[in-house]
């Protein structure tokens, strides 16, 4: 634990300034066919200043954590502004302030367990795949573990302590069929340590095969055909639409950077079945993926309600682009790294869902797709988004199909929300990945399945 | 102490705890940075960071674990972390460090920082930019100066050591009138100075015009297999992926396309690959691998044939197949013998690949993804910009489908690529 009482050093802030204190630890475990092939650990820890000076930021940060170089960081970051205030004379910046105290830890109350039992963990599992499975080309199974620690205090009166973990085991299933290598991933995990998140591989084998399933799918599956189709996005999917397709042209950096979400204030740009929330850190009085109690300026994190039925009505903010635009504060300000500036990023982007059932939602598409898992993706300023899909089905007369061939979905974010014609009553979240904007980071993400009309790649 | 101090001291605690071979790699990083938002210069930021990355071997038991401290204490817990991860893994006969090689010293690129300089160059771009591009907006970038000093040290007696410096300038931008927007678009640029103007960087100029262009993009409406011109800022994207068939986890997991295929023809004969890291043509250099090797500068691609792998020292003990004599770093293609003017020409219909947003190929190659930034070309003429366009294909079939390759090479500093034409591509639009 890395735990630092920062509030002596509010006495050397000359200027607004931030001052964190901050480590990121993460386990990674590989096993292929059976064998380890990476054990390893990783622990960086560091202070990081930065200061606001007559509207220039300066920020410093060094590896060691001592009084002595807390003092020099917040120095150096002062400096920073200093010499681009020397340069270039810019209005002093007035920023909002909700500043606030929290303690959030999510270490787990269970006995650690160490690496031999996790390396066990994965054996036994990757034992039960080699037995039951012995036609597959390669077997991977990772443990990809990642927990944040910070302490944080503001010259505007916060003080915050919070540590958010994550877990995750990923499964990679190959085979090779006629000279052609298939590939199905599936992932297991949530927010929590290693302990709170897993318990036992026998919990995990049901899934195991209904992967293998979903891979043999694969390996007699067909391309799909391109164009604008009439699709279901599954529940494990609209997370990543509700993170690509709007999320990122929400983002007010992005909007500031002349994205479209920048004209459409108060205007409709999605069906009336789509309500879509940046939650801070709780929904249904359940604890997101990833909670943000207090962002890394120092704000009070609230909910940012992105859209309500289908009326887009705000976007996340940090500090500056509040001030921008003149909108109140979320709490959207996040660093990765001890080293890194805070960006405005997302925390726990969702779609809310709706009333209709999932199979009613199959059955009312004559001819389309049923996506049920997603690779990466991409936004743009235009709201035009893709992303991968790893696993999905033709839908013929209301009916599943065959399976398709890896593909990749795109759209205009704000005609696919407009095309949307159902949304589910089942929701699912997920915080496997890690969201990419000049720095990484946690995110979570959730949502109902969708029938939306989007394009898709193929023959 | 010293970073050799502290290497030595560590491979003397990992001999003293029963280790029977040891790595240790330290490095302690610079970065300057000034950065804009919005086509203003906002930040000036300035960190330091340390690694001390630890790798140890008991039988064939490894552990390795990394922290960015080096005071005693940290590194006597890191040694015994690492100890504990080795003891708990598994016996794997491919875990190995590399053998004694001669000690060597390697210094390149600028070993300070031009605060003022970077200032300069920086606004001077963005003044240009905002007075040229009036339409289009500087929505993030910047120049960060960075200073690496990396050691390696390992229990056979490997002790090399480089240290390297260079500059980096990046800008994303798009365009915008009244509501009307383009596509996000962005280039880099490593140098070794700040000799050079920042918009005279790679194809910047042509970029800045092109987005300003791309606010009228067209939704394309057409599907047809055609003729895909591939920019050099969009093409390593394209040919990253097949690169990665050529590394460990391909060939250990028996994936690969390019199985057995050493020395045999594995794509056109236009096509030339190569790696070189310790090429004076590039700003960056990487003089030794992390496995411990001096590196080379290797052609993995010659004419079409395949030469070279990129297997680390356990992927080929893993495989039985050659290590490679390069990490893999600053990779080039060679360019071709037509002017991209002639390229354009020669294409019936087609599209001028800009910047592809896809999923990952998957394990055959086959790719789908959105041509963002892209033109559509029409008897020899580019046409229009368009949007919402897709194009799928096989990673195999493109590589053995180049039409031409520009005589024209980008340098991006860290990579060179010349402009590409394939065939066989499937462009779709809604």
């Amino acid at each position: 634990m890395l735990k630092y009482d920062l509030s002596s050093f509010k006495r050397e802030f000359s200027e607004y300034t931030e001052l964190r204190v901050q480590e990121n630890r993460s386990t990674n475990i590989t096993l292929v066919n059976g064998n380890v092939m990476g054990n390893s650990t990783s622990v960086k820890s560091g202070v990081s200043a930065r200061v606001n000076k007559n509207g220039n930021w300066g920020f410093a940060s060094n590896p060691v954590i001592s009084d002595e170089s807390i003092e020099k960081v917040i120095l150096a970051a002062t400096e920073n502004a200093t010499f681009l205030g020397s340069k270039q004379i810019k209005n002093n910046m007035k920023f909002d302030s909700r500043p606030s105290e929290a303690e959030k830890s999510f270490y787990s109350e269970k006995p650690n367990t160490g690496t031999k039992e996790k390396i066990s963990f994965l054996k036994n599992l990757d034992d039960y795949i080699a037995g039951k499975y012995p036609d597959l080309t390669s077997r991977t199974l990772v443990i990809s573990g990642f927990e944040m620690e910070k302490n944080i205090i503001t010259s505007d009166g916060s003080n915050s302590y919070s540590m958010n973990p994550k877990y995750h085991i990923y499964a990679v299933l190959s085979k090779a069929v006629n000279g052609e290598n298939y590939e199905l991933f599936k992932i297991f995990g949530d927010r929590g340590q290693f302990e709170d998140v897993f318990s036992s591989p026998e919990d995990l084998y049901e899934d195991i095969d209904g992967a293998y399933r979903n891979l043999i799918e694969k390996t007699n599956g067909v391309y799909a055909e391109a164009g604008l189709k009439d699709v279901i996005l599954d529940a494990n999917v609209s997370g990543i639409l509700a993170h690509e397709a709007i999320g990122h042209t929400t983002e007010a950096d992005l909007v500031q950077g002349g994205s479209v979400a920048g004209d459409l204030l108060s205007k409709d740009i999605a069906s009336p079945l789509i309500t879509l929330i940046d939650f801070a850190h709780t929904y249904n009085e359940k604890t997101c993926p990833v909670p943000v109690y207090i962002d890394d300026e120092g704000t009070e994190a609230e909910d940012a309600v992105i859209i309500d039925r289908g009326i887009l009505k705000g976007y996340m903010h940090n500090k500056e682009s509040a001030l921008h635009f003149g909108h109140k504060l979320t709490g959207n300000a996040r660093a990765f790294d001890f080293s890194d500036e805070p960006l405005i990023r997302m925390r726990n982007t969702a779609i809310l869902p709706g009333s209709s059932k999932l199979e009613d939602m199959i059955a009312s598409i004559e001819d389309g797709y049923y996506l049920i898992q997603s690779g990466n993706g991409q936004a743009d300023a235009t709201s035009e988004f893709m992303f991968a899909i790893t696993m999905g089905y033709e839908i013929k007369n209301g009916k599943l199909g065959k399976a398709i061939k890896d593909t990749t979905i795109s759209g205009v974010a704000i005609d696919v929300l407009k095309s949307v014609t159902m949304v589910s009553d089942a929701m699912v979240w997920e915080c496997t990945g890690m969201c990419g904007k000049k720095q990484p980071m946690p995110v979570g993400a959730g949502g109902p399945a969708i029938k939306c009309k989007v394009n898709i790649g193929g023959k | 102490m010293t970073n050799r101090e502290i290497a030595d001291k560590c491979i003397s605690e990992f001999k003293s705890k029963g280790m029977d071979k040891s790595k240790v790699l330290i490095s302690d990083t610079e970065v300057r940075e000034l950065y804009f938002n919005n086509g203003e210069i906002s930040l000036f930021r300035t960190t330091f960071n340390s690694s001390l990355q630890l790798t140890a071997i008991k039988g064939g038991k490894k552990g390795a674990s990394s922290i960015n401290k080096t005071d005693d204490d940290s590194v006597h817990k890191a040694v015994k972390d690492t100890v504990a991860l080795a003891e708990s893994s598994n016996d794997e006969p491919a875990n190995e460090i590399s053998e004694f090689q001669p000690a060597e010293e390697f210094c390149a690129g600028p070993m300070e920082a031009d605060n003022e300089r970077m200032y300069d160059r920086m606004k001077e771009f963005l003044e240009y930019a905002k007075k040229t591009y009036p339409l289009t907006q500087l929505r993030e970038g910047g120049v960060s100066y960075n200073k690496k000093s990396v050691l390696i040290k390992n229990s056979n007696g490997v002790d090399y050591q480089e240290t390297t410096g260079y500059y980096q300038f990046m800008v994303m931008f798009s365009s915008k009138e009244g509501e009307k927007t383009s596509s996000f678009n962005y280039t880099y640029k490593l140098m070794n100075d700040l000799e050079e103007p920042f918009i005279n960087a790679v194809n910047l100029k042509l970029l800045l015009e092109h987005s300003r262009d791309e606010i009228n993009a067209r939704p394309f409406d057409q599907k047809f297999v055609g003729e895909v011109i591939i920019t050099p800022e969009c093409l390593g994207s394209m040919t990253d992926p097949v690169l990665r068939h050529l590394q460990d986890y391909a060939h250990i997991t028996k994936t690969s396309l390019f199985k057995d295929k050493l020395g045999t023809k594995i794509a056109d004969d236009k096509l030339t690959v190569r790696s070189e890291p310790v090429s004076e043509d590039f700003a960056t250099k990487s003089f030794f691998s992390a496995d411990g090797y001096k590196n080379e500068n290797v052609t993995l691609i010659e004419k079409g044939v395949l030469r070279s792998n990129m297997l680390t020292l356990f992927g080929s003990r893993k495989t039985g197949l050659e290590r490679s004599k390069t990490d893999g770093s600053n990779i080039s293609i060679d360019g071709g013998s037509k002017k991209l003017d002639e390229m354009i020409k020669s294409t019936k219909k087609g599209i001028l690949l800009c910047r592809f947003s896809g999923g990952n190929p998957n394990d055959n190659g086959d790719f789908s993804g959105i041509a963002k930034n892209s033109y559509y070309i029409e008897d020899g003429e580019i046409r229009y910009p368009v949007n919402e366009i897709m194009v799928t294909g096989n990673l195999i079939k493109m590589i053995n489908n180049i039409i031409d390759l520009s005589e024209e090479v980008t340098d991006f500093g860290f990579s060179k690529y010349p402009w590409m034409k394939v065939g066989g591509i499937t462009i779709s639009g809604k």
